[in-house]
């Protein structure tokens, strides 16, 4: 009989719970969500469930997810169906923590740390920004990696909460990044889906777990092709407003957040970064991360 | 009536907040966000309902002479954009 494990997954006030068992579901478990601190609900399933389930199972031929009693896929035991289902899993998942956040601000963002400045990066975008490439290019630079997608501040804090996930880069945006990073020598852990992959922190250089940091420098990136390189400081007021629109959980929060948000907007300096490609920002990064 | 003599006025239902002379109005009700830069904090701040566009470029024009030969262009840009927020409504 399969022993069924479960990961506990708890972030930004919201949880849910991930069962599992067989080899390769627990090998996929752990490279998603192997980076999220382990918790007290972590280990062997007894009772008392979170109000979400998951469960993945590989019985040695096909794989299997469910969210309760919902089949989201079932596949052969194959790389390919790995990648799918992880894209199902990490998909599905992210979006019910953002559901059902509360207790702070939760933005779809990226965030790096530089400890060479001792400060953490808060890279708020919309879907298609380029936080994700942005984020892997700055891993290689020797910054710290923390999240592609999610970011929480607790209410009142001063610091922010990042989602570890391995990072979901676009195939599209592969080609920017060839120069600086040999996918082939790391194809091993790279586990590529139909339209993107997945890329382990470790593979960029960010060996360190690292979830949590102070707040810095809020930076709100586009990547435009063919574009010139554009560093714009962004008035506090225009920071909240950009803010504003890349708070995923407002609907959870007492007045939409909005205090909350002029209170991070204040506190912390702000730039609107648009760039055309990283040969623009190799020779300008440490003035950049300056904050100049 | 012209554009120039209506009287417009804040509608009620948004959230403020003043950062470094900007201002963040937020409607939560509707869920919508606008961001006033100092200028439009000023005009934001003298749609009373009791003043017309007029009297509010002339208030502005003498608290900023130098800039007198734009602030009616500025002005009425700025209520029109008032006006597409739904921010504003008029006397």
């Amino acid at each position: 009989m399969r022993v069924m494990r479960r990961k506990l997954v708890s972030f930004a006030g919201s949880k849910l719970s991930i069962e599992y068992s067989g080899p390769r579901a627990a090998a996929l478990v752990d490279y998603l969500y192997g980076r999220v601190p382990p918790g007290p609900g972590d280990g062997v399933v007894d009772k008392g469930a979170s109000p979400l389930v998951y469960r993945l199972a590989d019985d040695g031929r096909r794989l299997t997810l469910c969210r309760g009693e919902t089949l989201l896929f079932d596949g052969l035991l194959a790389t390919q169906s790995e990648a799918n289902l992880a894209d199902a899993l990490l998909g599905d998942s992210c979006h019910h923590l953002a559901k059902e956040s509360r207790g702070g601000l939760l933005f779809h963002a990226a965030a790096l740390v530089d400890r060479a400045r001792g400060r953490g990066l808060l890279f708020p975008g919309a879907i298609g920004a380029g936080k994700t490439t942005l984020a892997a290019w700055l891993a290689l630079q020797g910054l710290t990696y923390l999240t592609d997608e999610l970011v929480f501040v607790p209410e009142g804090a001063d610091e922010m909460h990042a989602f570890p996930r391995p990072l979901n880069l676009k195939s599209s945006a592969e080609p920017a990044l060839s120069p600086y990073f040999d996918f082939e020598a790391h194809e091993a852990a790279i586990l590529r889906g139909p339209g993107a992959s997945l890329i382990p922190p470790a593979s960029l250089g960010s060996h360190d777990v690292v979830s949590r940091s102070g707040v810095g420098l809020l930076i709100f990136p586009r990547y435009v092709p063919n574009s010139d390189l554009v560093w714009q400081a962004l008035s506090k007021a225009q920071a909240g407003l950009a803010l504003m629109e890349c708070l995923v959980n407002a609907r959870n929060l007492p007045g939409h957040g909005f205090a909350e948000i002029a209170r991070l907007a204040r506190a912390t300096p702000a730039y609107r970064l648009c760039y055309g490609g990283f040969d623009q920002l190799e020779d300008r990064l440490e003035m950049l991360l300056d904050g100049l | 009536m012209t554009f120039e003599s209506r009287r417009p006025c804040r509608k009620s239902g948004y959230q403020l907040e003043s950062i470094d002379g900007e201002l963040l109005l937020f409607h939560p009700a509707q869920a919508r966000m606008m961001y006033c830069n100092e200028t439009a904090s000023l005009i934001w701040q003298l749609c009373d309902g009791t003043r017309t566009v007029d009297e509010i470029v002339t208030l502005l024009s003498e608290a900023f002479p130098e800039a007198e030969t734009q602030i009616a262009e500025d002005v009425r840009a700025t209520l029109e954009q008032f006006v597409a927020h739904g921010a504003i409504g008029f006397g």
